[in-house]
This record gives structure tokens, C-alpha cells and sequence, in this order.
């Protein structure tokens, strides 16, 4: 099937996958038949290919020429993308998964924009057809707001006027011209667009929009309502891998330099609009420290508890050391993330954080199949084995990370201010840091498979090592040992010394490798255990030592299914990220409703204190097993059920059966728990 | 010296206050037929039977001081100012011997310790825990002298005595009382009034009265034993109760297990 997927691929060319792809997206919805069936055919048949020019400022120019604008009437504010044009690109990688500086572009007109690369140079020019093309853009939008329906035309017809030659001062101006850019960027073939520190982005409109009574918190609490709701508009074309997973994630909070917890008036309001929404994207990131104020704390919790799946928590107190010690320093304060939790410097990085994904169970079976095991004889044996084999596989995951090309793309360029010093567009590394990320999974199958081998193999030797590998290999056709496998209490997740030894060495010997890389940009790789792939990357790999079957899943993030919450997160505390480990490490854990709800106060006092101890990350679902397979089996019955699934919500409905599967399973195996 | 325990549940949210590590000592002195935790009351290791995993093991493993001592300071930066180990079972005063030098450790480290007890125990048992508990949640079950024997194999005499001893030596904000509500054994009128009566003397600081259930029947199919059916009291007659507790000033709650 693969092979064949690829064949088609190559036949219809990156343009004709685009097609598919887009196709695809809406195929997989839950959307209608028939409204799949026309969208299908028009994908095929209606969708325009912009073909490349000599510059690629031209060749957007044209984009925005050619595309179709349609305005909602029943919002406040102008958002178009039309997904039936599609970019004719050089190589089929885009950037995407990371999020713009919105800030940077704010307070500069086209007209500021078009001075600053007024000097000819052949960069220049490209960046002044590029600008011509939004100008038109701009143009364009007023047309068609002045053709619409749409309320306080003149009001958007001013905004889009001072985007052209003017400078906003207002909330309204500054999400309009927020909402322009952003779709800009999905129209100009990038993907997985965040919108950054929305707080921090608005604050200062907003308090002189207050101060000069030009709005009330209600009124601005409208404007980000119908923001969201834009976003949200173009669910299934923005969304990547699965359903729901496109990227847009607003990120609240930060740390200030003093230490403090930084939030404002339009935290809170941000997150109670998504609350009153009910929408499962775009998607909150929260960042935290120990300052952050109990009020904020029981707004998030609220929040998880209404079924969002967010905010996700980023520790600060965690997350800050290590970008600054990575050699971020003063930039480290004003991180964000990619599309799911990858620490990324807005406006400085060109990181693309989820290039490839290490899958940790294939060295180490790969080891079981070829050494010599009776060499293997306690799990320090084990250790200094596996090392060379997953040094070896490294090897290969980094030679397939050089071979990754990623398009230039002049637009992306614009908000980077390095690449207007370099002369360098962000596809040739003009940005300050252009590092790679990489993801991981099947590091608990590798620690599961040694406590098991231990256990097993050497202190009770009721099964050589030979033999249970035969065992692995036949896909467990013995049903005793994968009993005991499974059955097995001291697991990945356990704070345990010896699972919490045998997780830090080989962190340690992935950070040792990976260290000694560089890109073609001369950047490093980054790497963390949180994945979009531990489903993905788990149905082509082989049975494992800690009772997982051919295919059956891996483990999600960091989780267990029979450790208690203390357990699982004093784990993770005490997990050694190394310099590098830092591309997102989440703990991901299940609550049911009625325990959240019989026990808040103690629960709200547990995550301040988890905050301090020291989490990387943190997110979770507030679900019961009862209402997932009812859902499942009545779909119809519960249309807006909202999960958390990797770095992103999305409706329990949209999902494929596995994920649907694996998120009954762990609800059943927390309430087990007696959570 | 090591001590029999079930198990050692870390994260109890419901055995005190604040965050806990709840330490299940296995043996009790009395044989209460709706007891939640039927692997607790012999004093021996016993095997079972899991039906839902196809497999045996053994309830009940030996723990020395040290050995419990780790598990519990696991999670210090949890227990903060409220929280820390709390005592159950079965009757953890029955090994209360084994356990003592563990506790004075733990106070050294500033982590509380409550015991959740029944008070059928020696007395000079009690005397000596109370110097080195900090607080006490006390099961209060059924007061009439022939039904505590014939039903719990409890002395209501001992009981009675113990509980006058706790309250004269300790302060009632360190005293909480739990009443479990059983359909046919504890519900009737007379016995509930028998324990308001009681507890209208003593006034502990809390009072927490909750219903039977059936959420340990797999416990008891996994020990070939069968459970008590039908034990279950109505939210209607539990709020009657807690409004008759209220009504003489006494601070009480419906808990939901």
C-alpha cells in the first residue's frame, strides 16, 4: 500500500499530492457524504496550481491575484483562505509548524515595510513583489468587504487601509491585521500556523483602546470571540496528520524578567472565551511558574475540566534553564511553542521541531536479533549494547534528516529581521536559529523490555533471553509470558531508581550523539520524548519485550497506565534532559470528571505543587470510559465531545478507531487506578 | 523488624488531610462483614485468585521500617504543610509495636501521621500511639454491646473506653469520626441514635457518614469469599441523618466512596 501511495505520488508530482492531500483531509471528516463527495471532486477538478516565476515575491503576487475572498457576514472581522490554490513549489516540504512574530509586523505598514528593503538587491526585490502582492491582497479584501454583508465595513475598510499606509492603534485594528497575516501565511503553502503570545501581542491595544474609552472588556471579549471562531473556520483543511491538528496555538503566560508570573487582563479573557466557545482549536499553551496566581491555576483547571484538552502546561521553571543553557539566553523569556509543545523562539527560529521521529524499540530489538545475547547479563550489559546499536540507528535517523529540504518561502522571510540583515531567505538559514527538532517514541517499551529482561531473564531465570526473544518474534505465542510481561508493576512512568536510571542513560546516550551533530546550517538537533507518532510509528514495528504486540500501540508521551499521578509526575522530575532533550517532554495522564470534581481543592493544590517539583510539560484529559465507548458505539449522541489528543483537541468523532480505541483503554486503566 | 501490609497507596486524597500516602497494614481485630478491604483482616499472607488477568498472587507481603520509610518520603514535596502518611488496613494499631520506631523518623522529617482505627485494641496500645499520632480518624460502627460482638466480634466495652481515653488525651481537632451507613447492620434508627448520643459528648472536630457499598467485590471473588449484598442506604435517609447531626451542632459530611 505504501509503495503504491508512493507510486501515485510520483506520478501526479508535489502539486498533484497537494491536491490529494487537501482531498484527503476532508474524505477522513466527519463531515456528510455528499459534502465529502463535492468537495472531493472539486479538489480535483477546481484546484489551481500557481506556478513558480523567477521570484517567488511574483509568483504570491499572483496567488493573491487569483484567489477567491469570501467574507463572512456574521463576523466582526474579514478572514479568507481559499485552500483550491495551490502553490507550485520546488521540493514538497514547506515550513510550518511553528508560529510567526505577529508583534514584529504590527506597527509596520506595506509602506514602512516596502523603505526598509528599499536598496536594490536581488533579495530586495523579491521581498518588494512579495509586498506588492499583499498590498493587492489588502486591496482586494476592502473590495470584497465593501461587496459583503458584513457589519462595520468602514471600520474594516480603515483597518485594512492603515495596513496598507498607517499605523494601528486599536485591539480591532491589531486582530484584523493578526487575522490577515495569518491567512496570508496558510494561503502562501505553510502549514501549522501558531499565533503566539495572543496576551503579551494585544495587551498594550487594548489598555489605550480602555483608556480612551473606545471599547468596553465585553466588547473586546466579542472581537476575540469571532477571532477565535475564524480560526477555527477552515478546521479540516488546516489540519494535518489527524483531524483537529492544525497548529493554531495561543500561547498565555510566560515568566518576566524579575521571576514573576507574567499575565494580564486578556489571559483570563482569552481562556474563558475559548471556554464559552467550546471549541477544540484553536488551542491554548500555558506557560507556568511558581508565581502563577491560584486564580489562573483554577481557570486552567476549568478549562481541562469543561473537555478542552488545554491548556497545556509548560513549566517555566524547567523549560527556561534549559533554552538559556542551549545558548538562547535572553531570548529564552519570550519562548513559545510549535503546533504541540516544542519550545520555539517566535520571530528568531526557523526550528522546525517535528522533522522526524526516533523510535527507540527498533535498535533495541535489532540488538535482540543479531548479538549475542548470552553476553547480555544484567541490564548494565544491556545498556552498553544497546548503545551501539542505537548509535548506529541515529546515524541513519540524522543521514535522513540532511536529506530534508525545505522550500523558500519570502512571506515566512518578512517576519524574520535577520533574514532582512542576511539577505538570506529562511530556506538558505536566514534566521538568528535555525536548529532541527526531532520527536521520540518507544522509550518506555525499550525500559519496560530491560525490567522485564531483569527480572525474567536474570534474577528469576525462568526464561532465557534467547527464549524470550524467540517468543517476541513469534508475536507472543505464549500467553503466560505475556502475562508476566504485562503484569509487570515497576514500569516506565514508576519512580522507581532503576526505571528512572535505565530512562536517564539512554537520554544520556542520545544527547551524546546527537551532540555531535550539525545541519547543513550549522545548528543542532533537538529532541524530546513527547510524539505525534506513538501510533503512527508502532503499526510497522515488531513486537517488544514489555508485552506490546506486532503494531499494537507505544506509549503516549510521558504516561502509565499503572502509575499513580505522584508517581508518574516525580518521574518525570527527576528524568535528565541533557542540553538537547528539550523538544517537548510531556506528561500526559487521564482524570475521570467525578474525581476532579470530588476532589478539587486538594487536585488545584497538587498541580501548584507538581509546578514547583518540576514537570516539563503537562496535559491531560478529564473523560470517563463510560462516555468514550457510548460516543463511539452513538457518535450522533455527542457531536461536540472534545479529547486531548497528542499536542492538540479535536472531536472524539473525527478520530480514527485506534485513537479512539487507545483513549477508551487508558480511561478504563486510570479509573482502574481509582482515578 | 518488618510489618505485614497489603498495599501502599500513594496520592489518598480521602484519609486526612491534604496529600497523602495511605499504608495498609494487613490484620484486624474485628471480622466487620462489609469491610471494604477483606484482604486486611486475616493477619496471614493469603493467596487469590484475579479472574480479570487469568492469574494467582499473594495479598500481603513483609515491609521493614526502612524499606517503608523510602516509599513513603517518595512523595515529601507532595505532603507539604497538611499532608503525610496516614495508617490503615485492616487495624494498623494491632501492629503498632513494629511500626513505632518508623514514626518518630517520619516526624523528623516534619510529615504527619493519622491513623484511620477502629479502637477495638489494648488499650495501653492506644495510649502509647497517641504520643506519636497527629491525628485520628475513628470508625464508630454499631454501639449496642450483643450486636458489636455477634457482628463485628468487637468489645463495645473496650471501644467505649478507648474512645473516652483518645478524647481526654487529645485535642477533638485531631478527632474525626467515620460512620459507615449498612443497609440492615448499622442504618436502624437505634444505632444511629445510640452514635449521635455518643458523639453529641465528645465532639470531634468532623464527622463523615457515607453508605455501603459493593466497590470491593472483586476483593472478595478474587478470595473465593462472597460479598454482602444489597447494603447500599439512599442519599434520601443519609442527608436525613446528616440533618439530625447538624441539628445538634455537630460538623458532618456525606462522603461518596
Amino acid at each position: 500500500m505504501n509503495n503504491l501511495k508512493k507510486i501515485i505520488f510520483k506520478i501526479l508530482g508535489s502539486n498533484g499530492k497537494k491536491k490529494l492531500v487537501l482531498a484527503y483531509r476532508t474524505y477522513r471528516s466527519n463531515a456528510k457524504l455528499s459534502y465529502k463527495i463535492k468537495y472531493i471532486l472539486k479538489c480535483i477538478f477546481s484546484c489551481k496550481v500557481i506556478k513558480m516565476k523567477d521570484y517567488q515575491g511574483l509568483q504570491l503576487k499572483k496567488m493573491y491575484e487569483k484567489v477567491n475572498i469570501r467574507i463572512d457576514n456574521n463576523e466582526i472581522f474579514a478572514y479568507s483562505i481559499d485552500f483550491f490554490k495551490i502553490l507550485e513549489t520546488k521540493n514538497s516540504l514547506s515550513f510550518g509548524n511553528l508560529t510567526v512574530d505577529y508583534d514584529y509586523i504590527l506597527d509596520k505598514s506595506i509602506k514602512d515595510l516596502k523603505k526598509e528593503y528599499s536598496k536594490k538587491t536581488e533579495y530586495n526585490t523579491n521581498i518588494l513583489y512579495l509586498l506588492d502582492g499583499i498590498e493587492l491582497m489588502a486591496t482586494r479584501m476592502i473590495e470584497a468587504i465593501n461587496a459583503s454583508n458584513i457589519k462595520n465595513k468602514k471600520k474594516l475598510e480603515e483597518s485594512f487601509k492603515k495596513i496598507i499606509n498607517g499605523k494601528i492603534d486599536t485591539s480591532f485594528d491589531a486582530i484584523q491585521k493578526i487575522l490577515f497575516y495569518n491567512q496570508l501565511l496558510w494561503q502562501s503553502d505553510l502549514n501549522l500556523i501558531g499565533i503566539g503570545r495572543l496576551d503579551k501581542i494585544l495587551i498594550n491595544y487594548y489598555k489605550k483602546d480602555l483608556k480612551s474609552k473606545r471599547i468596553t472588556s465585553s466588547e473586546m471579549k466579542k472581537y476575540l470571540k469571532s477571532f477565535c471562531r475564524l480560526l477555527h473556520k477552515y478546521f479540516y483543511e488546516k489540519s494535518g496528520t489527524l483531524i483537529g491538528d492544525t497548529g493554531q496555538i495561543i500561547i498565555l503566560g510566560g515568566t518576566t524578567k524579575e521571576g514573576k508570573h507574567y499575565n494580564n487582563e486578556l489571559t483570563y479573557m482569552i481562556m474563558e472565551v475559548l471556554m464559552e466557545l467550546c471549541l477544540p482549536d484553536p488551542k491554548i499553551l500555558l506557560r507556568v511558574n511558581d508565581n502563577l496566581p491560584k486564580n489562573l491555576l483554577d481557570l486552567s483547571l476549568k478549562s481541562i475540566c469543561h473537555g478542552l484538552g488545554s491548556p497545556l502546561m509548560a513549566n517555566d521553571n524547567v523549560i527556561i534553564p534549559k533554552l538559556n543553557s542551549f545558548g538562547w539566553k535572553d531570548d529564552s523569556i519570550d519562548y513559545v511553542t510549535s503546533a504541540c509543545w516544542e519550545p520555539f523562539l517566535v520571530g528568531k527560529s526557523s526550528d522546525q521541531n517535528n522533522m522526524l521521529s526516533i523510535n527507540y524499540i527498533i535498535p533495541f530489538n535489532e540488538m535482540l536479533n543479531n548479538e549475542n545475547l548470552q553476553n547480555l547479563k544484567d541490564i548494565s550489559s544491556i545498556l552498553n549494547i544497546y548503545k551501539k546499536y542505537l548509535d548506529k540507528y541515529l546515524d541513519e535517523v540524522l543521514l535522513r534528516l540532511d536529506s530534508i529540504n525545505f522550500n523558500n518561502n519570502c512571506l515566512l522571510s518578512l517576519f524574520y529581521e535577520n533574514c532582512k540583515l542576511e539577505q538570506k531567505d529562511i530556506g538558505e538559514g536566514g534566521a538568528k536559529y535555525n536548529n532541527y527538532g526531532i520527536t521520540s517514541v518507544a522509550m518506555s517499551s525499550v525500559v519496560n523490555s530491560i525490567i522485564n529482561i531483569d527480572n525474567l531473564s536474570f534474577k528469576k531465570k525462568k526464561y532465557s533471553l534467547i527464549e524470550l526473544n524467540e517468543i517476541r518474534k513469534n508475536n507472543f505465542n505464549n500467553d503466560d509470558l505475556l502475562k508476566e510481561l504485562k503484569n509487570n508493576k515497576i514500569v516506565y512512568g514508576i519512580d522507581d531508581k532503576n526505571v528512572i536510571s535505565i530512562t536517564n542513560s539512554i537520554m544520556k546516550q542520545t544527547n551524546d550523539k546527537l551532540k555531535k551533530y550539525h545541519n547543513k546550517y550549522n545548528c543542532s538537533v533537538k529532541f524530546g520524548l513527547s510524539s505525534p507518532s506513538y501510533i503512527i510509528e508502532s503499526k510497522a514495528t515488531a513486537a517488544s519485550l514489555d508485552g506490546r504486540k506486532n503494531g499494537e500501540p507505544f506509549n503516549v508521551h510521558i504516561s502509565s497506565s499503572k502509575a499513580g499521578y505522584t508517581e508518574l509526575f516525580n518521574f518525570a522530575k527527576n528524568i535528565n534532559y541533557n542540553e538537547l532533550g528539550f523538544n517537548g517532554n510531556v506528561l500526559d495522564f487521564m482524570v475521570s470528571p467525578s474525581f476532579i470534581k470530588s476532589n478539587y481543592e486538594k487536585f488545584s493544590e497538587f498541580m501548584k505543587l507538581a509546578i514547583h517539583n518540576g514537570f516539563f510539560e503537562m496535559q491531560m484529559n478529564v473523560i470517563d470510559s463510560k462516555t468514550l465507548i457510548e460516543a463511539k458505539k452513538n457518535p450522533n449522541k455527542f457531536p461536540n465531545l472534545i479529547v486531548r489528543v497528542w499536542g492538540f483537541s479535536t472531536y472524539f468523532n473525527e478520530l480514527p478507531t485506534e485513537y479512539k480505541d487507545l483513549l477508551i483503554k487508558r480511561a478504563i486503566d486510570n479509573e482502574n487506578n481509582g482515578y | 523488624m518488618k510489618t505485614m501490609v497489603t498495599n501502599i497507596q500513594r496520592f489518598s486524597l480521602h484519609d486526612g488531610p491534604g496529600i497523602r500516602t495511605t499504608v495498609f497494614l494487613k490484620g484486624c481485630s474485628l471480622h466487620c462483614p462489609w469491610c471494604a478491604n477483606p484482604e486486611n483482616i486475616s493477619f496471614k499472607k493469603e493467596s487469590y485468585y484475579d479472574n480479570d488477568n487469568n492469574s494467582n498472587g499473594i495479598y500481603g507481603y513483609e515491609i521493614t521500617n526502612e524499606e517503608l520509610y523510602d516509599e513513603i518520603i517518595k512523595d515529601k514535596d507532595y505532603y507539604n504543610n497538611d499532608g503525610g502518611v496516614t495508617l490503615s488496613g485492616g487495624e494498623p494499631l494491632m501492629q503498632y509495636n513494629n511500626i513505632k520506631p518508623l514514626l518518630s523518623r517520619l516526624h523528623n522529617e516534619n510529615i504527619s501521621v493519622f491513623i484511620e482505627t477502629s479502637l477495638f485494641v489494648p488499650t495501653d496500645i492506644l495510649i502509647d500511639a497517641i504520643d506519636n499520632i497527629d491525628g485520628f480518624i475513628v470508625d464508630c460502627k454499631i454501639i449496642d454491646k450483643k450486636k458489636c460482638n455477634d457482628i463485628l466480634g468487637g468489645n463495645i466495652s473496650l471501644y467505649l473506653n478507648n474512645l473516652k481515653e483518645l478524647f481526654d488525651r487529645v485535642d477533638s481537632n485531631k478527632i474525626m469520626i467515620r460512620i459507615p451507613l449498612i443497609r440492615n447492620f448499622t442504618d436502624d434508627k437505634e444505632n444511629v441514635n445510640n452514635i449521635l448520643n455518643l458523639l453529641k459528648t465528645y465532639r470531634p472536630y468532623k464527622i463523615e457518614i457515607f453508605s455501603g457499598h459493593s466497590m470491593a467485590e472483586k476483593k472478595y471473588i478474587s478470595l473465593g469469599k462472597t460479598i454482602l449484598s444489597d447494603v447500599k442506604v439512599n442519599d434520601e435517609y443519609l442527608n436525613e441523618i446528616k440533618k439530625k447531626f447538624i441539628d445538634n451542632n455537630l460538623n458532618v459530611e456525606i462522603i461518596k466512596i
